[in-house]
């Protein structure tokens, strides 16, 4: 589904991806781990399009398609969908017209009708029971006065009612307790299905308890240094980030 | 000043009116002369000329400006209307319901010869005294004491396509019974090509315990100057609910004056400002807590499209005597054009030393953080960007109590949305 060949990505010429090499294929859920500032969050960006990561060298191809070619909102339509670690606060507009907004955009990208206001509530508070949240959030501003639980919360309900076939998950496990952390790891189980993709990008192991993640891959210093299976992440709890960083060194 | 010297004498050798009228009048417009046109070297117009008006040559309105097919109302807004074609009143066009008195200037004034000057201070704002010399339209409207709200009455000032330059003087005072609730809209609007000039002056005296709200909207003509001034005041217990729209005209200033001299006197006044082009709009807004226990907020958003330009002075005067305030003013501006340029001046002036009174400003473009996440969602850069626009103006709009009347308002800022670029 998605593959990415050596990519090279710089932000204001300073590079951050060295030659980043990955292939997720339908089905699988992958975990991405790694230190802060090891270029896990441009990764997540780069795949949603955000203009400011200028991509230097190699391509990603989505469903055999450029992806890099695409516009943001293109990739979304296409069925990419990014949970960020720090969603933006639209003041003003309540998260029901938001979210109506985009499943309609979708819907009519895929030759589907519209949903009219009665169909979407019953749709939408479906979604909502399944990431705990009740309906008086709709009427509140996207994000706005969100605890970060709620901010996690809420990008995975994107996720449920958006239903891409690529999600890419940005942290949405940092900052969250035990219950919140289950509850985000609920939906994504709740979302994995065999024509779908997962791409879970993490500091922690703590979250991929609550999950079965096909492969776990390290990055450091803008490239992935080692690939593995769930073992990987328990090796990385116990003996941290410097473990690798001496043995990639050496 | 020729014209207006000229049309002043027009107005003078009315036979109809009352010799003090005429004296008034007279003492006005020699006030004016002594005064003049603003300069940029007044503190209060420092950012807005007026050229727009000061060098064109307008004639007042007069019977030959009417169309020869009377206008009919159908702008989707079915609340009852009471009709200004060109500066006249069409008395067989309006409509007025139960409750609403409604007089000529010229009947109400040979009632009482105070209506004019009772209740506010001109100062030294030009185009006020102006108006008192040169008032050519207009009506005093008396809304009865009424234990249920009356329904919403629109006073709706139209231009339409003209044949030379025409400016109209058009004063409109309500007054409104003790213990009565509701919601009057003010409408100006235009579809003349060529330029006009309106000079309004809206008085609004709230009855005691008297709960009115007031949609402003300002949607002329792209080539009309509108200048105006609204004068509020509110005694013990009453409470003014403001809602002003302006997207229309390409010179626009209102000053504001509210005066709430009795306890329990309250006022909010929210305000959506749309500009394009070369669009200029200003708004100077004093507030005057001349009592203890009122209390005063203000929300101007300002939304600057182009190379236009915006002004907001609001200033919250408290008398040394007027303990117990809580004043708030805030002034939210985005910024649509790289060229588009704001001048925001928030100001306190407090003698007393018990009050609450806080003020504050911001001015921005649209976040990117925000349009990426739309984007990201699947949403056009435009829809994206009308979608956080609308967002920013939800507070004003949403905030207008009557359904009809926000979605009436609602449509206009939709229309201005698709028709504004970005940049």
């Amino acid at each position: 589904m998605l593959e990415i060949k050596n990519l090279h990505v710089s932000v204001e010429d300073k590079p951050i991806l060295n030659g980043v090499d990955l292939k997720v294929n339908a089905g699988d859920l992958h975990a991405i781990m790694g230190p802060n500032g090891s270029g896990k969050s441009t990764l997540a960006h780069v795949i949603a399009g955000r203009e400011i990561y200028e991509v230097t060298d190699g391509n990603i191809t989505y469903n055999g398609k450029d992806l890099l070619s695409m516009d943001p909102e293109k990739r979304a339509l296409e069925g990419v969908f990014m949970s960020y670690q720090y969603p933006a606060m639209i003041p003003g507009v309540n998260l029901a017209y938001f979210i109506k907004a985009a499943v309609n955009a979708i819907r009519k990208h895929r030759g589907e009708p519209e949903m009219d206001a009665v169909d979407f509530l019953s749709f939408i508070k479906e979604k909502l029971s399944q990431v705990k949240m009740d309906e008086s959030y709709l009427k509140r501003a996207v994000n706005e006065g969100f605890s970060g639980g709620e901010k996690k919360r809420n990008e995975i309900l994107q996720m449920l009612t958006l239903e891409p076939s690529l999600a890419v998950l940005d942290e949405t496990d940092s900052g969250l307790d035990i219950d919140a952390i289950k509850i985000v790891a609920d939906g994504v189980n709740k979302f994995r299905r065999e024509d779908r993709a997962v791409i879970i990008i993490t500091h922690y192991q703590r979250i991929l308890q609550y999950m079965n993640p096909d492969k776990i891959h390290v990055l450091m210093d803008g490239r992935i240094v080692r690939s593995g299976g769930k073992k990987l992440a328990n090796e990385l709890e116990d003996k941290g980030y410097s473990w690798l960083e001496e043995t990639v060194a050496a | 000043m020729k014209f207006l010297e000229k049309q002043f004498s027009t107005i003078a050798s009315d036979k109809y009116e009352p010799q003090s009228l005429k004296d008034l009048r007279s003492s006005a417009f020699n006030q004016f002369k002594e005064i003049g046109f603003p300069k940029k070297s007044w503190e209060a117009w420092r950012f807005t000329a007026v050229e727009n008006v000061e060098k064109n040559s307008f004639r007042l309105s007069n019977e030959a400006d009417l169309p020869e097919d009377l206008f009919k109302s159908e702008d989707g807004l079915s609340i009852p209307t009471l009709l200004f074609l060109n500066g006249h009143y069409q008395p067989d066009e309006s409509n007025i319901p139960a409750g609403i008195k409604v007089n000529t200037l010229v009947d109400s004034y040979n009632e009482d010869a105070k209506l004019f000057n009772n209740g506010y201070d001109a100062g030294t704002n030009p185009f006020v005294i102006l108006n008192t010399a040169m008032m050519n339209s207009g009506l005093h409207i008396r809304i009865s004491e009424n234990t249920e709200s009356h329904p919403p009455l629109r006073f709706l000032y139209l231009t339409t396509k003209l044949s030379e330059p025409i400016m109209n003087h058009p004063r409109l005072v309500v007054d409104v019974a003790d213990n009565t609730q509701a919601t009057i809209v003010e409408e100006y609007r235009g579809i003349s090509p060529i330029s006009y000039w309106n000079n309004a002056l809206t008085m609004i005296r709230a009855g005691n315990n008297s709960n009115l709200h007031h949609v402003r909207i300002q949607n002329e003509a792209p080539a009309a100057s509108h200048l105006s001034a609204t004068f509020y005041q509110i005694p013990t217990d009453g409470s003014i609910h403001g809602s002003y729209f302006s997207l229309g005209s390409a010179l626009h200033r209102h000053d504001v004056n509210v005066i709430l001299s009795g306890e329990g006197a309250d006022i909010t006044i929210n305000g959506l400002c749309l500009a394009k082009e070369s669009q200029h709009v200003d708004h100077n807004i004093i507030m005057d807590h001349s009592s203890e226990h009122v209390t005063s907020r203000m929300l101007f958003k300002y939304i600057l499209a182009d190379k236009s330009t915006g002004v907001f002075n609001g200033r919250a005067i408290v008398r040394q005597d007027a303990q117990k305030i809580d004043s708030n003013q805030t002034n939210n501006n985005l910024l649509l054009g790289k060229n588009a340029l704001m001048n925001s001046n928030p100001q306190l002036e407090i003698y007393a030393d018990d009050v609450r009174c806080t003020h504050g400003s911001t001015t921005g473009q649209i976040s990117e953080d925000a349009l990426f996440y739309l984007r990201s969602r699947g949403l056009d850069p435009v829809s994206a960007k009308a979608l956080l626009i609308n967002g920013f103006a939800n507070e004003v709009v949403d905030d207008i109590n009557n359904e009809e009347v926000r979605d009436y308002t609602r449509r206009l800022l939709e229309s201005w949305l698709s028709g504004v670029t970005y940049g």
